[in-house]
C-alpha cells in the first residue's frame, strides 16, 4: 500500500477483528481481544484456526443469539481491560446485572456454552438472590415452574432412594419385629380398642418401610377372650422364642443396637423386647404396643415438624399425634413413616462412623 | 397443599424461563443458597424434587437456621442421608450460633462423614459454645490435618488439642483461627508448618492451656529459621504465642498488641503494609514500647505504608523512654516509606516525637496523616498541631494531613 493510502486508513481499522455467527445465522465483526476473553472463541481461533473472514465465521453455540452476544460482548469489553480495580468491577457488574429474569436465565445459558466463568457465576449468584427467601409458589411464578408434583410427592420430598447397605439392613431389622408384633397383635384382646388403631397404624409403618402401600393390614378380629387366653399361652412360649431368635439378631448387630441404645435416647427395638418380655403379666403384650406407638409418634412428630421448616411446608396439625393421653390416629399420611425411618436411620449413621 | 396461584390467561403460552438451563447451572445457583433454602427448592417441581441432592456445597448458617441443637443434629443427618453417597462434598459450613446442648461428639462424626466423601475445599466450623474448662467440650477430633484437597479452613471456638504426629495440608491457602486453643506452643509451630503454601492467616485470640512461658516463645537459634514462603497476608490480633518468625515472608502485617511484651520479631524483606495496633494495656506502661517499634521498623527494609494505632489510657505515659536519636535510620524511613497513618493520636511527649522522628527521616514520604484521639480537647489538638506543622521534613513532597 502506498503511504498515502495508509494515512487514509483509520486508526481503529487497524485492530484485528474476528468475525463470529450466532444461532439466528446473522454474521458480525467484533474485536479479536475482546472476543478471546471468552475461552470457547478462543479455542476456536486457537485450533480451528476459524473467524479470520467473514466465509469462515465461527460458529457460536446455538444458546448464543445476537442479544445475548451483544450482553456476553459489553462484560468481556469491560473486563478484558487490565487496569481496573477490584471495586471498579464489583460497581460494574452490580448495574449490568440489572435485567428481567428471562434475560438473567438466557445469559447464563449463553455465558455457560461460551465457558466464560466469571460471568455464569456472577449470573448465578443473581438468580440464587432471586430465588432465597421466596415462598414456592413465587418461584414458580418469576419462573414460569410447571406444578407438576402430586400431593403425596409433596409431602415426602425426602424419601430416600438410594441403595444404601445400611438401610437394607434396617430394612431386615424391621421385617423381622413387624412378623413379631404381628404374632403378638393376633392374641390381643378386642377390649382395647385403642390399641386396635395404635396397631394398624405402626403396621403401616412397617408395610411403608417394607415399601408396601400405605394400606392397613387386617383387622385384628375380635375373639372369644377364653380362646385368646389359650392361645395366649400358647403362643406367649412361641413368642418368647421367637422374642429370643429375633434379639438376637439384633445382638448379632450387637454393635450396631448395643451403641444405638448408648449413644442417643432415642427407643430402641432392642430395650423394648429385652424389657418386657418377661413380664408375666397378662397385659405384657398390651403394654409394648401403646408404650412403643407413644415414642414412635412422639418422634415423628417432632421429625415432620422438622421436615416441614426444612422445606418450608406450612405446620400440620391433623398428622399424627397419639400423645400419651392416646389421642388421634395416624392419618397414614406419608411423612410420618418416612421422618421415622430417617429418624432411626440417622441413628445408623451414628455408629457407622464410628466404625469407620 | 395446593397452589393457589391466580391462573393467567395468555396468549402466548408462558415459557419456563429456567428449564432451558442443564442442571449442572442449576446446581450452581443453589450453592449460593443456604442448604435451607436449597432444600426448600424440592418442592417446586419434577425437575427440582432432587436438584438440591446435587449441590455440592453446603451451607448451615446458624443465625437463620436453629437455635435448638436437636433439630440442628437432624437436619445435618437427614441431608447426609438423603444425599448420594458417592457424591463429593466440596464445601460445608457450619455456624452454630446461640446453640445449647451441642455435642462436639456428634459435630466431629458429622464432619468425618463430610469429609469421607471425598473432595472437600473449603471447611468453616464456627462453634459458638460456651467455652468451658472441661477439656473435652469443643474439643476438635476430625481427619483434616492431613487433607490433599482441603483449599480454605476456618475454625472458631475450638480445641485443637489432639493434632496428629504429623501435619500436612499440601494445598491450604487460607486459614481463619479464632478462639483456637492448642496444647502448647510446639503445636502451634507444627500446625502453622504443616501448611507450606499458605497465603491468607488470620488469627484471633488464641490460648493456650497453662504451661509455656511466653518469653520463650521467641525465634529459634542456629541453623535456617523455617517460614512460610507463601505468605502474603497475616492477621494477628495477639502478640503472645504467636511465632512470628514464621510470618517473614509476608507482605502485609497486621499485628494487634494485646500485651506490653517484647516479642522477637524476624527479618520481614517482603513487607509493604504494616499496621500495628497497641491495645488498651489495663493500666500497664510498656517502657519499651517505642524501643520495640524502631526495631521493628528496622527490620522491615521495604515497608512503604505504616498505621499505627493506639489505645492508651490516659494518664499512661511512656515518659520514662528516652528517645535515642543516635540509632541508624531505618532503611524503610530512608528509601521506601510512602504513607504514615497515625489513628488516636495524642498530645504526649513520645508520640510526638515518634511522628516528627518519621517525618525528619523519610526521604520519600508522601503523606502523613494524622488523626488525634477523640477524646483530646480541642485545645490539645491545637497544641499537637502547631508543634507538628513546623517539624522539618525531609521529603519535599511530603504532605500533613491532620484529622481533628
Amino acid at each position: 500500500m502506498s503511504e498515502i493510502d495508509m494515512s487514509v486508513i483509520k486508526p481503529e481499522m487497524m485492530k484485528p477483528y474476528i468475525w463470529l455467527q450466532t444461532s439466528d445465522g446473522s454474521i458480525q465483526q467484533v474485536e479479536q481481544e475482546i472476543a478471546m476473553f471468552c475461552p470457547f472463541i478462543c479455542q476456536e481461533i486457537i485450533q480451528k484456526g476459524t473467524g479470520s473472514s467473514k466465509n469462515c465465521a465461527i460458529c457460536l453455540p446455538e444458546k448464543v443469539s445476537p442479544a445475548m452476544l451483544s450482553l456476553v460482548l459489553d462484560y468481556c469489553r469491560f473486563h478484558q481491560v487490565p487496569g481496573r480495580s477490584n471495586k471498579e468491577r464489583k460497581s460494574h457488574d452490580e448495574k449490568f446485572i440489572r435485567m428481567d429474569t428471562k434475560r438473567l436465565c438466557d445469559l447464563t445459558s449463553a455465558a455457560d456454552s461460551l465457558q466464560l466463568r466469571p460471568l455464569v457465576d456472577l449470573t448465578s449468584r443473581t438468580l440464587a438472590r432471586i430465588i432465597e427467601g421466596k415462598s414456592p409458589e413465587e418461584i414458580r411464578e418469576i419462573f414460569h415452574l410447571p406444578d407438576d408434583l402430586t400431593e403425596e410427592e409433596k409431602l415426602e420430598p425426602l424419601k430416600n432412594t438410594t441403595d444404601d447397605p445400611r438401610i437394607r439392613l434396617l430394612n431386615r431389622l424391621y421385617a423381622k419385629k413387624r412378623k413379631e408384633l404381628k404374632e403378638r397383635g393376633r392374641l390381643k384382646n378386642v377390649e382395647l380398642e385403642e390399641e386396635h388403631v395404635d396397631e394398624r397404624s405402626v403396621d403401616d409403618l412397617l408395610s411403608f418401610i417394607n415399601g408396601n402401600d400405605g394400606d392397613s393390614k387386617g383387622s385384628k378380629t375380635s375373639k372369644n377372650k377364653k380362646k385368646n387366653r389359650r392361645k395366649k399361652e400358647q403362643k406367649k412360649n412361641s413368642t418368647l422364642t421367637e422374642a429370643s431368635e429375633v434379639k438376637k439378631e439384633l445382638s448379632g448387630h450387637s454393635a450396631v443396637s448395643d451403641k444405638i441404645a448408648g449413644t442417643s435416647n432415642m427407643y430402641t427395638e432392642d430395650d423394648t423386647f429385652s424389657h418386657k418380655e418377661f413380664d408375666d403379666d397378662e397385659d405384657v403384650d398390651d403394654e409394648i404396643d401403646p408404650a412403643l406407638q407413644a415414642k414412635i409418634d412422639r418422634h415423628i412428630c417432632s421429625e415432620s415438624r422438622l421436615l416441614q421448616r426444612i422445606v418450608g411446608l406450612p405446620q400440620f396439625t391433623a398428622a399424627t399425634t397419639a400423645t400419651a393421653e392416646g389421642g388421634s390416629q395416624a392419618d397414614g399420611v406419608a411423612p410420618n413413616p418416612t421422618t421415622a425411618i430417617l429418624f432411626r436411620y440417622s441413628a445408623l449413621l451414628t455408629t457407622y462412623d464410628d466404625d469407620n | 397443599m395446593s397452589t393457589s396461584s391466580s391462573h393467567h390467561h395468555r396468549s402466548i403460552p408462558t415459557e419456563d424461563r429456567i428449564s432451558s438451563l442443564p442442571d449442572s447451572i442449576l446446581s450452581h445457583i443453589l450453592s449460593f443458597l443456604p442448604t435451607k433454602s436449597s432444600a426448600a427448592t424440592s418442592i417446586l417441581s419434577k425437575r427440582w424434587k432432587s436438584l438440591w441432592l446435587s449441590v455440592l456445597d453446603l451451607h448451615f448458617n446458624g443465625e437463620s437456621f436453629s437455635n435448638d441443637y436437636t433439630t440442628v443434629r437432624h437436619v445435618l443427618f437427614l441431608v447426609m442421608l438423603s444425599r448420594e453417597v458417592s457424591l463429593p462434598i466440596r464445601s460445608l459450613s457450619l455456624h452454630l450460633v446461640n446453640c445449647r446442648g451441642v455435642n462436639i461428639n456428634d459435630i466431629n462424626c458429622f464432619v468425618n462423614a463430610v469429609l469421607n466423601r471425598g473432595g472437600i475445599q473449603t471447611l468453616e466450623l464456627m462453634m459458638d459454645i460456651p467455652w468451658t474448662n472441661d477439656h473435652l467440650v469443643n474439643k476438635l477430633s476430625i481427619n483434616i490435618f492431613n487433607c490433599k484437597t482441603l483449599t480454605v479452613l476456618k475454625l472458631r471456638k475450638l480445641r485443637l488439642i489432639d493434632l496428629p504426629h504429623q501435619v500436612h495440608i499440601p494445598l491450604l491457602k487460607i486459614l481463619h483461627l479464632d478462639s483456637i486453643m492448642f496444647k502448647n506452643y510446639k503445636e502451634i509451630i507444627k500446625f502453622l508448618l504443616g501448611c507450606p503454601i499458605l497465603e491468607d492467616l488470620q488469627t484471633y485470640t488464641r490460648l493456650i492451656p497453662g504451661g509455656d512461658n511466653p518469653l520463650l516463645c521467641s525465634i529459634p537459634s542456629g541453623g535456617s529459621i523455617p517460614y512460610l514462603p507463601n505468605l502474603v497476608r497475616a492477621s494477628i490480633y495477639e502478640n503472645v504465642y504467636i511465632p512470628f518468625f514464621l510470618f517473614s515472608g509476608a507482605k502485609i502485617l497486621r499485628i494487634n498488641m494485646m500485651f506490653p511484651l517484647y516479642i522477637q520479631v524476624p527479618i520481614f524483606h517482603n513487607l509493604i503494609h504494616l499496621e500495628i495496633f497497641f491495645c488498651n494495656f489495663k493500666g500497664k506502661t510498656w517502657d519499651e514500647k517505642w524501643m520495640w517499634m524502631l526495631e521493628m521498623l528496622q527490620h522491615s527494609p521495604n515497608l512503604q505504608h505504616l498505621t499505627l494505632r493506639q489505645e492508651v489510657e490516659d494518664g499512661i505515659d511512656d515518659n520514662n523512654w528516652q528517645w535515642q536519636d543516635h540509632r541508624t535510620i531505618p532503611k524503610c524511613l530512608s528509601s521506601q516509606l510512602r504513607t504514615c497513618l497515625l489513628r488516636e493520636w495524642r498530645d504526649r511527649k513520645c508520640d510526638l516525637q515518634f511522628a516528627e522522628y518519621v517525618m525528619q527521616n523519610s526521604k520519600v514520604l508522601r503523606t502523613m496523616t494524622i488523626h488525634s484521639a477523640s477524646s483530646a480537647d480541642s485545645n490539645a489538638k491545637h497544641q499537637m498541631l502547631k508543634k507538628l506543622a513546623v517539624c522539618p521534613r525531609s521529603s519535599s513532597s511530603c504532605k500533613l494531613i491532620f484529622d481533628g
